[in-house]
């Protein structure tokens, strides 16, 4: 793959990566950076990219090994002074919207989930970020984020639950 | 409180995070930029390192076949002088060669 190649793979891949980099990431700034330092790597290591076999999960396990790192080593300055989550920005057309009402409250519900997500322990909000944003299957999860199938399925319930348990407060 | 079924559990994760978006274009700008750095760094890197076996190796072969001893030891060291130049040769033209089709396409 030449630099023409690798150009075009950004641009086939960079609104997944983007998307999954700022759903894990603590602010927009960070997303930015674990987005280009995905890209980075796999430059990097550009003979082992195969564009046959998948390469969004190659790219998706960069992210997802990068993410770890950074929190690992930001782990104590984290107990410090702990880092603020994004608070994506709720925007609500009430012009062109008929039942404004109806309209107000599914976005509240909407960023109620998104808010509650990005608060789920790590190992829980990986494998939900990857399901339902990325479409991702079990197994492709596993292979993404390097653990059993059986381990995926049971951390998604899990993750399920504890929405599910918090939500009902909202909802 | 209200309960949550399955059904209505995945409906309201789908909604929330099924959509996606592209990154600003400076993003992607200085993404590429530092693409091109990387990759002229690793080809700069790669030309010096040759360059310095090639004298290294040089030095000690051209040494070799002056203070050889004996004849058959000046033959060796000159034999690897020759092999390994030629060698080197090779391997840097076929650097710089792979360095000018990488720049042959208009990154940014």
């Amino acid at each position: 793959m030449n630099l023409n190649e690798f150009e075009n793979f950004i641009e086939d891949n960079q609104k997944d990566i983007y998307t999954f980099c700022k759903k894990l990431a603590i602010n927009e700034e960070y997303a930015k950076d674990l987005y280009q330092q995905t890209f980075l790597k796999a430059f990097s290591m550009i003979e082992s990219i195969d564009k046959m076999n998948n390469p969004k999960s190659f790219l998706l396990s960069i992210s997802v090994g990068l993410w770890k790192n950074y929190k690992r080593k930001h782990k104590r300055r984290g107990e410090i002074a702990p880092l603020v989550y994004i608070d994506d920005e709720t925007t609500c057309d009430v012009k062109d919207s008929f039942d404004t009402e109806q309209k107000v409250i599914e976005n509240e519900t909407i960023e109620c989930v998104k808010r509650e997500v990005s608060k789920l322990p790590d190992k829980y909000k990986v494998v939900i970020i990857l399901f339902y944003n990325q479409e991702l299957g079990i197994e492709e999860i596993s292979k993404v984020i390097k653990c059993p199938c059986g381990t995926v399925k049971s951390r998604l319930n899990k993750a399920r639950q504890l929405l599910r348990s918090r939500l009902e407060e909202y909802v | 409180m209200n309960e949550i079924d399955d059904k209505k559990m995945e409906l309201l994760l789908k909604n929330a995070l099924e959509e996606k978006e592209n990154p600003d274009i400076n993003t992607n700008i200085t993404l590429k930029a530092k693409i091109r750095c990387l990759d002229e760094e690793y080809a700069k890197t790669l030309v010096r390192l040759f360059i310095s076996i090639f004298f290294t190796t040089n030095i000690v072969e051209i040494s070799g076949v002056i203070l050889g001893t004996s004849i058959f030891i000046k033959l060796v060291f000159a034999a690897l002088l020759v092999i390994s130049n030629v060698f080197l040769i090779v391997t840097n033209v076929v650097i710089i060669n792979n360095k000018k089709i990488l720049e042959s396409g208009d990154l940014l």
